[in-house]
């Protein structure tokens, strides 16, 4: 294992501080872009700026060290993933589903 | 014939806690010169008048995405021959064979190590000049 340049090691602390501040925000922007898509009725498009944002959490949640909540993020991308393939609007089970995915990667953070 | 020297990577990815982390470890370990895209579409704008040695493409991004990218990359006749490296979590075998059907010359596994993306990107080009 290489050693770490100071200046790196520097810098990665310092985002990673940042990010990990950031993370109970975007973790409610999720939440919040979900309830907004349940109250509205989920249609394809939704689900799928919702797949998008749930991607973006397990990759950058992964890169940063966050190992659960990019695992609970990654589990809802690939669930909205099915629906989407599926080209079909969600039923009342997998509503449910994407209720408790989300209650899971809010769960996570703590 | 020697290989040239890597100087130049556009790199192509709609996160910016990721851009933050890759960008670091390029310009600090490898000592790279880095401009950034947060989409396919400013890719294609930027990438001509950038002149990149190499390009990284992550996979998944909102609109345009990595491989409709590459291929409108290949679609300009200044970028039609830069070396394209996909970066995505999706790696099993049959998937980097896809990536590669595709135009790619190599893949990077998403989470990337800070520490050993530079050599894995140099690696790759001395591949690409071997």
């Amino acid at each position: 294992m290489p050693d770490i340049p100071p200046e790196l090691e520097e810098q990665l602390k310092r985002v990673r501080k940042n990010y990990a501040a950031r993370l109970p925000g975007k973790v409610e922007l999720i939440e919040e872009a979900w309830s907004k898509l349940l109250g509205i009725g989920p249609d394809r498009e939704g689900l799928k700026a919702l797949r998008i944002q749930a991607h973006g959490l397990a990759g950058s949640g992964a890169t940063y060290g966050f190992k659960e909540i990019s695992e609970a993020a990654h589990k809802l991308e690939i669930f909205l993933q099915s629906l989407i393939e599926t080209n079909s609007l969600p039923t009342l089970p997998e509503k449910e589903r994407i209720n408790n995915l989300v209650g899971e990667l809010k769960h996570s953070l703590s | 014939m020697a290989i040239p020297t890597l100087n130049k990577i556009l790199l192509v990815e709609d996160e910016p806690d990721i851009q933050a982390v890759a960008k670091l470890a390029l310009e600090i370990v490898g000592k790279f010169t880095v401009e950034i895209c947060n989409s396919g579409n400013e890719a294609i704008v930027k990438a001509p008048s950038f002149a990149p040695q190499m390009i990284l493409l992550d996979v998944m991004m909102p609109g345009m995405d990595g491989p409709s990218t590459l291929q409108a990359l290949r679609n300009l006749p200044q970028t039609a021959s830069i070396p394209v490296v996909f970066m995505t979590a999706k790696v099993q075998p049959y998937e980097v064979a896809h990536y590669k059907k595709l135009g790619a010359v190599d893949v990077i596994a998403k989470p990337f190590d800070p520490m050993t993306l530079s050599s894995t990107i140099n690696k790759i080009w001395n591949q690409c000049h071997a």
